[in-house]
């Protein structure tokens, strides 16, 4: 995306999510969990600028809380995927031969899984638990990564400073970890803001299919679940974090664009 | 003949992944919480009750003898009997496969030449006003998750200004073209998340090749931009956006989970889901692996047109 | 000597003479009100949760429980004051201080495939309900039966291992349908009943297609010529369905939904209390609630009227932790549990149990649970109790969580029978006691003579003192009773909002 504006867009965006990280909590308002009954399901106003939900909580103050959960998890969940992924494809684009084609089938098993199945069926199995759907996203963005950084692999595996680097008789693991790895760097860099991205939306889809949600954490996802059988009657309660998730979503990808752009990457694989 | 050689291999390493396919899925929903005897009798069921009907049902069979025989009845072409509703799995399957193919094959047949007009469209004009619309949509449109776009097209749609159902529902043995007004939203919905990325990727395509030694030289030569666009940019950047679009076969199939979930559309997604949660084995399993097909298959025709496109593999 | 209710011998045989004409009598007056019945029409009724079994006896979810009671007949029916009325069966009469029941049959009910329905059919269905190897939820659904007999063609014994009062009422459960003798190995493919409605179609996890069935005993009923039984998952989706006509009628929605609904044009909203309650169990043999101090301490937690205000947005009752519902007729008066914040901290104390931390286990399947569980963290926060609340899918619930965790919310059904709402959930030896615990000393004795007794006064005597128990001392706080909610659209007549779950549509047919 060759927008002027996209620089500043993604430092102010990083600015914002660092604030809302950081002092989000101490910044709100309001609790964004105990009760207020009284105050229940007020339409925004100067008090309760995005409203209040069914239990007066206010909708503002849990959304800024929600940054923190929101945001640490899809972190944490691409920081898995990539590492599984970067090590797995660093591995099998290095080794080649069976080795290659015993990860690469595997990779592409669970990719034939359907992205949000498979991470409902982790999450399910290892019980609801931020942890957990962590470790669930983390498993579908595995073969994601490795496909990738195999495929960068692959072709540096042949270039002479490997040649190079084996002759000298390097240990495979200093092979993989300081010839291959640094010449991958951007490739994981891009690859996991976009991976971030798909964090946040795809947590918010368990989080609607009423998977690994822990409540009353003020998780973005969740929120939008509770609050869409209000949709009608008092639709501050989806639109606020809805725009949370999208803003969030917009502003990571476009860091990621500007990531991409700085290190003149070509079209980088971005299937999900 | 390397091609065909290739595209054999191919074929054959699917068979490979189907098999570790349903090992994996076969392992998870066993160890799932709860079973499809739980799921039958809910919290109303004695302990001994739940006992009786994991033995009738055999659940109390070892492992892997449960595997060995369900794979040895699939390969004589035996999906088995769900163990929560008593009744063959095949019909029901096919008939839900049918209907999501529906679905996917519209979303593909619309979303694909959209999304390579409007990528077309924005990479020629990089930077510019064009580009800048419809890069920024497409940015929105795939931030925002599934289920989000889908519930707010049903309140604007449906609720607000009623001129669209809400939710497909099907008629007995009719197909989902008997009232194609039900799939307007569903298709909305995920022609919308494919259409924000494939036109990026087109996009992103059509700027490397306009950059390219060979359409400088059509520019220089003097043709019109539309022959440029159309004769030499265009077919060079197809094969990177093939194998996109085979690799968003899983996407759309992916998407399609949360759509029939929300649409009550009677599709594979729908079912997947509901087995999932009764724990019944033999249908989660049923239909992971004939979405796994779906998908391997995708990609191998995805693979098989570039290996034919690409004149290196092909000689 | 053999009353089965507060009516009265009398009112019963007077009903039983006036046979199926008088079922009908309590929604005759809503009919007329749009003018005469108009026969023919499709009612398509949407459910949140699919129909997941055509086998009447297994049924678990309320849309399955619909089809089952369209497809079939019970021996008895209840009437609005929920007494029993003759259906599948005209006349009953207890023996031996009813210790064992006579049933006289209708002659002349078909089945769905053409044969008729004789007392062979009623003790197979006793007998299949009652086969431990089938492990049904049927079980149990015609009381405490030890033997079924079948006196000539159309008349049965029952042989019960206690006296039992109110048989007639229990035979009008939802489990308790009449299945065909010759077609019970086809109950999961092709049921067969003697409903007023046949099976057409089935999608399993999507829909349900019944006609009429011609040959149903009840003459002129019923209305519609078929029924279309849908599955709509999501609230926003359910709402559009019926605005847009795609639908009838929407049943069991959520407050929410209702609240949506009400507003709307050409549609009928319908709330009415019910017996339905969601509570919150306190394991009585797992610690800490093996303390009964610490189980009546977590009775004062929950400010229960702005629960019911958010949770429900005021569409139910405050419950008063008794498992019957407030306008029974059995209930006397209790004192009313409520958020005493204070006294649930000295009981704490006084009970001996340390800083408590507890997972508070509950499915957002079945809402408003999670909200319950919030309002329980919120005011124990408030005395230094902490609460986690869990929110697992309910396959995961039954497996691990009911019967098992100290702390959890359930979903417990109405009943219209003492026997289901407190002998079944509370003596130590029944099937649904989840905590197999004697909750209060004496308790046991007391419910066994509840329902043994014939006598109204006497029952009603046994209850009082039974009820005091529970409100102090059992394993659940009942936060409030749930209405039942639904909602129509302006063409559909005779709609009665039920009291347990199933809508009588029987008496339902389409305007023009």
């Amino acid at each position: 995306m060759r927008i002027q504006w996209d620089n500043a867009a993604a430092g102010g965006f990083l600015i914002l999510v660092l604030v809302a990280i950081l002092l989000g909590p101490s910044l709100a308002p309001f609790s964004p969990v105990e009760f207020d009954p009284v105050h229940a399901l007020l339409p925004p106003n100067f008090t309760y600028l995005f409203g209040t939900d069914e239990f007066g909580r206010d909708v503002f103050s849990r959304v800024l809380c929600g940054a923190r959960p929101t945001l640490l998890l899809a972190l944490a969940s691409a920081i898995t995927g990539v590492v599984l992924g970067t090590t797995t494809g660093l591995v099998a684009g290095y080794a080649g031969g069976v080795v290659d084609e015993a990860l690469m089938r595997i990779m592409d098993a669970l990719m034939s899984f359907p992205a949000l199945i498979l991470a409902m069926l982790v999450v399910v199995m290892l019980g609801a638990d931020p942890v957990n759907v962590v470790f669930a996203l983390g498993i579908v963005f595995w073969p994601r990564s490795a496909r990738l950084v195999r495929s960068v692999v692959v072709d540096l595996a042949r270039r002479e400073f490997i040649e190079a680097a084996r002759s000298r008789g390097e240990a495979w693991p200093y092979i993989l970890a300081r010839e291959l790895l640094p010449n991958v760097r951007m490739f994981i860099v891009v690859d996991f803001s976009l991976r971030t991205t798909y964090a946040i939306l795809l947590s918010a889809s368990l989080a609607y299919l009423g998977i690994g949600v822990a409540p009353p954490t003020p998780a973005w996802g969740l929120m939008v679940r509770d609050g869409q059988q209000f949709l009608e009657i008092a639709p501050w309660l989806v639109i606020f974090p809805c725009l949370a998730v999208a803003l969030t979503a917009i502003g990571t990808m476009l860091v990621g664009e500007r990531l991409r752009r700085s290190a003149a990457l070509p079209g980088t694989e971005r299937s999900r | 003949m390397k091609a065909l050689q290739l595209i054999l291999r191919r074929c054959g390493l699917l068979l490979v992944v189907l098999f570790i396919v349903s090992v994996l899925t076969f392992g998870i929903v066993n160890v799932l919480p709860g079973d499809v005897a739980n799921a039958i009798l809910g919290d109303l069921g004695t302990p001994q009750q739940v006992e009786a009907l994991r033995r009738s049902m055999g659940l109390d069979l070892p492992l892997l003898q449960r595997y060995e025989s369900w794979i040895v009845a699939l390969l004589h072409g035996d999906f088995g009997q769900s163990l929560q509703f008593g009744l063959p799995i095949a019909p029901m399957l096919f008939g839900r496969l049918a209907n999501s193919a529906v679905l996917g094959a519209i979303t593909l047949l619309i979303a694909v030449p959209v999304s390579v007009l409007l990528g077309v469209i924005a990479g020629v004009h990089e930077g510019r006003l064009a580009d800048r619309v419809i890069s920024g949509f497409a940015v929105v449109a795939f931030s925002l998750p599934e289920y989000v776009i889908g519930l707010l097209l049903i309140l604007v749609f449906s609720i607000w200004f009623p001129l669209l159902p809400g939710s497909s529902l099907m008629d007995p043995g009719a197909n989902p073209l008997a009232r194609p007004a039900t799939l307007v939203l569903p298709v909305a919905v995920l022609a919308l998340g494919m259409l924000a990325y494939l036109s990026q990727i087109t996009r992103a395509g059509m700027i490397t090749a306009m950059q390219s030694a060979y359409v400088r030289t059509a520019v220089l030569k003097g043709l019109p931009g539309w022959v440029v666009v159309l004769k030499h940019a265009l077919p060079n950047m197809l094969l990177p956006t093939i194998s996109e679009i085979g690799m968003n076969f899983g996407y759309v199939l992916g998407g399609i989970v949360i759509v029939e979930t929300l649409f009550s559309y009677a599709g594979i997604g729908q079912m997947m889901v509901n087995a999932v949660d009764h724990r019944d084995i033999p249908v989660v399993e049923a239909a992971v692996l004939v979405v796994a097909v779906a998908y391997g298959v995708g990609n191998l025709l995805a693979d098989a047109a570039s290996i034919l496109l690409n004149p290196r593999l092909r000689s | 000597m053999h009353d089965t209710g507060p009516n009265g011998v009398s009112r019963r045989h007077l009903l039983a003479a006036a046979g199926g004409a008088a079922l009908l009598g309590a929604t005759a007056g809503r009919a007329t009100a749009a003018g005469p019945p108009r026969h023919g029409g499709t009612f398509r009724m949407a459910y949140s949760a699919a129909p997941d079994t055509l086998d009447p006896q297994a049924t678990l979810n309320i849309s399955t429980q619909q089809a089952s009671s369209m497809l079939f007949d019970n021996l008895t029916a209840l009437d609005e004051h929920n007494q029993a009325l003759p259906s599948l069966a005209v006349k009953w009469t207890p023996e031996k201080h009813a210790q064992e029941w006579v049933l006289d049959l209708r002659e002349g009910v078909k089945f769905h495939h053409g044969t008729p329905f004789t007392a062979e059919d009623v003790v197979a269905t006793v007998e299949r309900a009652y086969d431990k190897t089938m492990a049904l939820n049927a079980t149990g659904a015609f009381g405490p039966v030890e033997a079924v007999r079948a006196e000539g063609t159309h008349r049965v014994r029952l042989v019960l291992s206690q006296p039992f009062g109110e048989l007639p009422i229990t035979l009008a459960n939802r489990w308790a349908r009449i299945v065909a003798k010759d077609r019970i190995d086809t109950l999961k493919t092709a049921p067969s009943g003697t409903g007023p409605f046949q099976l057409t179609d089935f999608q399993p996890g999507a829909s349900m297609t019944l006609k009429r069935f011609p040959g149903y005993w009840m003459k002129d009923r019923p209305y519609l010529d078929s029924i279309r039984l849908l599955v709509i998952r999501e609230a926003v989706a359910q709402q559009a369905a019926l605005r847009s006509g795609d639908v009838d009628f929407v049943s069991s929605i959520s407050a929410e939904t209702y609240l949506a609904l009400r507003a709307a044009r050409g549609i009928h909203t319908h709330s009415t209390g019910t017996g339905v309650y969601q509570p919150i169990m306190l394991q009585a043999n797992l610690a800490p609630f093996d303390k009964p101090k610490v189980r009546e301490a977590f009775r004062y937690l929950i400010d229960r009227k702005a629960l019911l205000a958010s949770a429900l947005f005021g569409q139910g009752k405050i419950g008063n932790d008794v498992t019957l519902p407030p306008g029974n007729i059995y209930l006397s008066p209790l004192s009313a549990n409520e958020q005493d914040l204070p006294r649930a901290k000295r009981l704490l104390a006084e009970a001996g149990v340390g800083p408590l931390t507890l997972d508070f286990w509950c499915s957002g399947e079945r809402p408003p649970q999670p909200k319950a569980a919030l309002a329980m963290k919120d005011a124990a926060a408030k005395i230094g109790v902490t609460i986690n609340v869990r929110d697992i899918p309910y396959t995961e619930y039954v497996a691990n969580v009911a019967r098992r965790k100290p702390l959890y919310a359930a979903n417990w059904s109405g009943s219209p029978t003492l026997y289901e709402s407190l002998y079944l959930v509370f003596h130590s030896k029944a099937r649904l006691n989840y905590s197999a615990t004697e909750t209060s000393p004496g308790l046991d004795r007391l419910l066994e003579n509840i329902i043994a007794e014939v006598d109204l006064a006497k029952r009603k005597q046994f209850v009082t003192e039974a009820l005091a128990k529970i409100h102090e001392h059992s394993d659940r706080v009942i936060p409030y009773f749930m209405n039942y909610m639904g909602a129509t659209s302006d063409k559909v007549q005779g709609f009665v909002p039920p009291q347990f779950d199933m809508v009588d549509v029987r008496s339902i047919w389409l305007s023009a």
